[in-house]
């Protein structure tokens, strides 16, 4: 549909809505994005995700046409985001962190005052369409400022989609609101994903996993990991992990366990009882590490297997041996280590 | 075009819904219309030369507040964003919002055409010097709104924008205060006192209509416009 103006570039083949190769920002010394590179396809929804400060905003904000980058180039639709930044701007739609909303407006106005700045020919439908995809048609006359937050952010919604872009671009769009809200925006957001295609930023991990077809784990300016949701828990589990309490701790009880066939390594925790036994994939070890506890009575107290959610895939991924970095959530960073290597 | 009259309009709207225009323009219309009665009083004349020069005083006090929040308030709420992100350049976004604030400039003058509708009614006006008055007072208009509304583009508050604008017109007023000083017919005496704002509306309010003059305003209004967009521009490149 969107032909690149120049003959420049061959990689705006239609299939990519998005295209970012060696992307690269500086704020003053600060090298806020690294050689980034990825695409996204269209009708995809692509989950965003890192830590505050990692990029995502950046990164949003250069397909946007909000600022330039300091190297390299990005394609929305065909359209480069510097070269041709109006173009790129007509086909986007875009929710900024920060919900822009204009208080003293109504929803209707505003909307409008949207569409005509995108050039929507027909205001009025294009208004009525988007607050009915949002659910906002009753408080059409409400005036922003009074609206609760929950609202907002649908106004927030609407405005980015009232103009029909090819591509939505959603910075954390479900940030602030209550549990119930959250789902309904999550709801929104997959049934927008039919028609367009998605970029999301959020650090917010279920958020992923129920709402985007992939996922791009960005970490200091710079690509961590890129998976479906699935495939990425499934990745970072080369060993599976048991968790068990026996009520009578003792010294010997990790060397003991480690003489079961299949099992790896054994974390005890700090003293109360509790163990992080890893085992080999596939290889349920759990009828004999129970026997062994019964016949050395231990008093088993808890034995449940533990699956690695996103949210520890993210948080291994996101805080590999950073030395530059203070965060440290692990106890010991060789545990730390020691996971990463199964990779 | 349209992309500056969606700003403008937007903009419009916005001042109709604030309190603070409607204040403005109370405090403008019943300040001149307390200032002609007094000067109609005096003089017993139907002249009200010396109105303008106090629409100028008043204009210069009332102008920042009408144009602080162009910006400031697009930088608070974030919807800079919104306008920087829309398929618009930043020029026009700058215009847009130029010409709502000085459209908003000229509503201030409506209510004193009630006091040339007087004098028509039991005087003799001379329709020239108020054709003049009026044409320099929109232009001054022009200026001081473009002065205000870069000052809106420097700051996110909104009462600092007031007082920035407010300070950089009155430097303008009085920046012929050195070549007075100097006393000298210097080149730079001179240069002083062509940047001085009241050294270019005299002229009007005396029924003269100078093209040297009209240049001066409309620079100072081409100037800011050029400056606000390299300062928004700015924010893109941090």
């Amino acid at each position: 549909m969107s032909v690149a103006p120049n003959g420049e570039s061959k990689s705006s083949n239609g299939e990519n809505a998005i295209e970012v190769v060696n992307l690269n920002k500086y704020y003053g010394t600060r090298h806020a994005l690294r050689n980034l590179t990825f695409n996204v396809k269209r009708g995809e929804i692509l989950g965003f995700l890192g830590p505050n400060g990692a990029g995502k905003t950046t990164t949003m904000r250069i397909l946007t046409g909000y600022m330039p980058p300091s190297s390299g180039t990005a394609r929305v639709a065909g359209y480069d985001v510097y070269k041709d930044s109006l173009a790129v701007r007509a086909r986007i739609g875009y929710l900024p962190e920060n919900v822009p909303l204009y208080l003293d407006m109504t929803v209707e106005d505003y909307l409008s005052f949207v569409a005509r700045l995108h050039h929507v020919k027909k205001v009025d439908a294009a208004v009525d369409r988007a607050m009915e995809l949002v659910n906002l048609t009753e408080r059409y006359d409400s005036v922003i400022g009074k609206l609760s937050k929950g609202y907002r952010q649908r106004v927030g919604i609407a405005q980015a989609i009232v103009h029909e872009p090819d591509v939505l671009i959603l910075d954390e769009p479900t940030i602030g609101l209550d549990p119930r809200q959250i789902i309904e925006v999550r709801e929104l957001i997959r049934a927008l994903g039919k028609e367009h295609t998605i970029l999301l930023s959020t650090h917010i991990l279920p958020e992923v996993s129920q709402t985007c077809t992939r996922v791009l784990i960005i970490r200091n300016g710079e690509i961590a990991a890129e998976d479906t949701p699935q495939g990425l828990g499934t990745r970072m589990s080369a060993s599976e992990h048991i968790h068990l309490q026996v009520a009578k701790p003792a010294p010997e009880i990790p060397t003991e366990l480690e003489k079961i066939q299949g099992v790896l390594a054994v974390h005890p925790a700090q003293g109360d009882g509790t163990y992080e036994i890893e085992t080999t994939l596939n290889n349920d070890r759990r009828a004999e590490i129970a026997a062994m506890a019964v016949t050395r009575g231990w008093g088993v107290l808890e034995l449940r297997p533990v699956r690695l959610s996103l949210e520890d895939v993210f948080l291994q991924l996101t805080m590999q041996e950073d030395e530059t970095e203070s965060v440290r959530d692990y106890p010991e960073s060789s545990d730390g280590e020691a996971s990463q290597d199964q990779e | 075009m349209s992309n500056i009259l969606t700003i403008a309009g937007r903009e419009l709207k916005s001042y109709l819904l604030s309190p603070l225009a409607w204040i403005i323009i109370a405090l403008f219309a019943f300040f001149t219309g307390f200032i002609s009665v007094q000067i109609i009083l005096q003089t017993q004349q139907a002249d009200l030369s010396p109105l303008f020069q106090w629409i100028a005083v008043l204009a210069l006090i009332l102008t920042p507040a009408l144009t602080m929040r162009l910006f400031s308030e697009e930088y608070k709420l974030g919807t800079i964003e919104l306008l920087l992100t829309a398929p618009a350049r930043d020029w026009q976004i700058v215009v847009g919002k130029f010409l709502a604030a000085w459209i908003g400039f000229i509503v201030l003058l409506i209510p004193t055409l009630w006091q040339v509708v007087i004098l028509k009614r039991y005087g003799d006006p001379d329709f020239g010097i108020l054709g003049a008055s009026y044409l320099g007072v929109l232009f001054i208009g022009a200026a001081m709104v473009g002065v205000g509304m870069f000052a809106s583009s420097l700051s996110q508050n909104q009462f600092i924008a007031y007082v920035v604008g407010m300070i950089a017109l009155l430097f303008l007023w009085v920046a012929d205060a050195p070549a007075n000083a100097m006393g000298a017919n210097s080149a730079i005496a001179g240069f002083f006192q062509n940047l001085a704002l009241p050294h270019h509306f005299d002229d009007f309010f005396s029924g003269v209509v100078d093209s040297q003059h009209l240049l001066y305003f409309v620079s100072i209004a081409v100037l800011t416009i050029v400056l606000t967009t390299l300062v928004v521009q700015s924010r893109r490149w941090r």
